[in-house]
């Protein structure tokens, strides 16, 4: 009797590891922070891991298979470089295209971000505190901005300034702003009715000093959370403007023009598509979750947010 | 309420106005659109004829007196003539109008009732297959980019497996519900749809769940009102408010959306018009593009603030 309990005990052993297992999974985004650390650290170090270079072409290779999967046709082909995941239809690498993809992806979604959320908090906070005329003229143009049919606007600009870097991260800084407003200026109404705040401003505090000090680090969580939420639908965007070539100009490896290039192909030449395509999905579903467990964890007050 | 709605519909009207400037502003930037014709002094052309290119499209005054008379000719219908081969282009939009309105209005219909009733079922039945099944949804619509999304699809249902075409919209003859003309839109509209369907899906959830935990949804069941009692005359009703506030944002991915849709699918529609027209510098088409984006987004906000102020009275008194 004892040996069979000992037995079932064994036998359940592994069964509480995988349990335990997929509940911290659950419970904390592991994968996700996993794939993000790896976006950010191929991103980084795009020029030592990429094992070509992603802008070279090689007849050769237009439409190559990868080589995981393929390694006939590169007995067939000997002097063809070996492309791990293929070449798209000019013969370049998918693989460090992709890589420096993220890379690209990192710094127009991450700069657009921060620009965008600083601007947005800094009238939230202006909106919020002082109120009034201010607060009503802030919110109106809010509205206003978005009715703008953007995209529409983008790439009218695109047109006008010619497409570039600076232009993608000033759109989609425009595109970012605008989220953290309403939530951030409802918080700092209430913020601003606390006792602290009216005794610091008996005290002679200047606005500038109460806005900092006393409001700014009560709206810090809220704006981390929306950040958070936010810059998935960022690098969307940044996809998106690529697509309809209105993005970052074309021999740059973005994913969202790496999709756009291949389309053509995508009957013979899957790979050049479906790979920065499943990239930026793996991306978005990653920072959704970490995004989902950020606000629980610091504000669940946003639940209603998305 | 008056006042309210008042107040709502000027905005509205600002909003038309600023999209207008802004894209009017900016399409005169981007550069004289008698180039478009001819380059200066180039094929013959005079000075003169040049001048009175100009002067028949305006071009001499200056620029608030251009943009004033291009509202007062809006005003009037008159949207203007295409640049690339003068016709209307009023008669150009009345040609395909329907054809993006009719994509908009299926892909609404399919977002709503995938998303609603599945956002409904997931919360009722948390933990379940539905829920999963529902989640896996929201997560999909989240993640897929709308051209990724509509590449796949056109890879798999149109090329590999040949159950639906490709593109465009066929040639629309004979009655609407016949399958040759329908079959055009099933790609599109899932396309276009898929990410409002997750939209709503996640905010009808939540905001089911939060309202099946409120004290009057728990004093209902204490009383011993049934289950579907319960849900639908106590719960759905207040659980609905939170979808309908976030209409507004789902037209405006609808309106990025549909741009995108329609070049991947070569729809003959008002997205497609208009990204052509910016290859084409053809401003007459790009702002009464804009134009008409941006008068469907400010006629949803308002009707939304309005239906909102109506189901929730707090509204009307704040």
């Amino acid at each position: 009797m004892k040996n069979v309990m000992l037995t079932i005990k064994m036998l359940k052993l592994p069964l509480f590891y995988l349990s335990e297992a997929w509940r911290l999974l659950r419970r904390y985004p592991i994968i996700s922070v996993f794939l993000i650390i790896l976006l950010f650290f191929t991103g980084i170090f795009a020029d030592l891991i990429a094992p070509h270079d992603p802008i070279k072409q090689n007849l050769r290779s237009r439409n190559a298979p990868g080589y995981l999967w393929d390694k006939e046709w590169y007995a067939e082909n000997p002097k063809a470089p070996k492309y791990l995941l293929g070449g798209d239809h000019i013969g370049r690498d998918v693989l460090s295209r992709t890589i420096h993809g993220a890379r690209l992806s990192l710094i127009t979604g991450g700069t657009a971000l921060v620009t965008g959320i600083t601007i947005g908090t800094a009238l939230a906070l202006i909106a919020g505190y002082f109120g009034g005329h201010v607060d009503e003229i802030i919110l109106r143009f809010l509205d206003i901005w978005y009715a703008l049919p953007f995209l529409l606007i983008a790439m009218v600009s695109v047109i006008i300034f010619g497409a570039s870097f600076a232009l993608v991260v000033i759109l989609l800084a425009l595109v970012a702003w605008s989220a953290t407003v309403r939530n951030v200026r409802a918080e700092v109404l209430t913020l601003r009715e606390r006792d602290y705040v009216l005794y610091s401003r008996v005290a002679g505090a200047s606005h500038f000093r109460i806005i900092m000090t006393h409001i700014f680090p009560g709206v810090v969580n809220t704006v981390v959370v929306i950040a958070s939420l936010r810059v998935g639908s960022l690098i969307l965007s940044e996809a998106s403007l690529s697509f309809l070539g209105a993005g970052i100009p074309s021999p740059t490896p973005a994913w969202g023009l790496m999709i756009a290039e291949g389309r053509a192909y995508v009957d013979t030449a899957w790979w050049s598509t479906v790979i920065p395509g499943v990239s930026i999905m793996l991306v978005i579903i990653s920072l959704s979750f970490f995004g989902d467990w950020l606000r629980d964890r610091l504000d669940p007050r946003l639940t209603q947010l998305d | 309420m008056r006042n309210f709605i008042f107040r709502r519909f000027i905005y509205a009207i600002i909003s038309v106005i600023a999209a207008t400037f802004l894209v009017f502003g900016l399409s005169r930037m981007s550069g004289d659109p008698r180039l478009l014709y001819a380059k200066p002094g180039g094929y013959g052309n005079t000075e003169e004829q040049w001048e009175a290119l100009g002067k028949k499209l305006g071009l001499d005054k200056p620029f608030h007196i251009q943009y004033l008379m291009y509202l007062g000719r809006t005003l009037k219908g008159d949207l203007g003539k295409t640049l690339l081969d003068e016709r209307p282009v009023l008669d150009l939009f009345r040609e395909l109008l329907w054809s993006t309105v009719s994509l908009g209005i299926v892909s609404w219909v399919f977002a709503t009732a995938l998303g609603i009733p599945l956002g409904i079922l997931s919360a009722v039945k948390r933990g379940s297959l539905w829920d999963y099944i529902a989640r896996g949804v929201a997560l999909l619509g989240v993640s897929m980019t709308t051209f990724w999304l509509a590449i796949i699809l056109i890879l798999v249902f149109a090329v590999n497996l040949g159950w639906l075409p490709a593109g465009t919209r066929g040639n629309f003859d004979g009655y609407w519900w016949q399958w040759k003309n329908l079959s055009y839109y099933v790609l599109p509209s899932f396309t276009l749809g898929i990410g409002a369907a997750a939209g709503y899906l996640r905010i009808t959830r939540s905001a089911m769940l939060e309202v099946l935990d409120s004290e009057y949804v728990k004093l209902a069941r204490a009383k011993g009102v049934s289950n579907n009692a319960v849900i639908w005359k106590h719960a759905f009703k207040n659980a609905l408010i939170p979808p309908l506030t976030i209409a507004p944002l789902l037209m405006v991915s609808f309106i990025t959306g549909v741009i995108v849709t329609e070049s991947i699918f070569a729809w003959p529609g008002l997205g497609r018009i208009g990204v052509d027209a910016i290859g084409n510098n053809d401003f007459p088409v790009l702002t009464a593009t804009v134009l008409f984006f941006a008068i469907i987004f400010a006629v949803v906000n308002f009707l939304t603030d309005i239906a909102y102020a109506f189901i929730d009275p707090r509204i009307r008194y704040s």
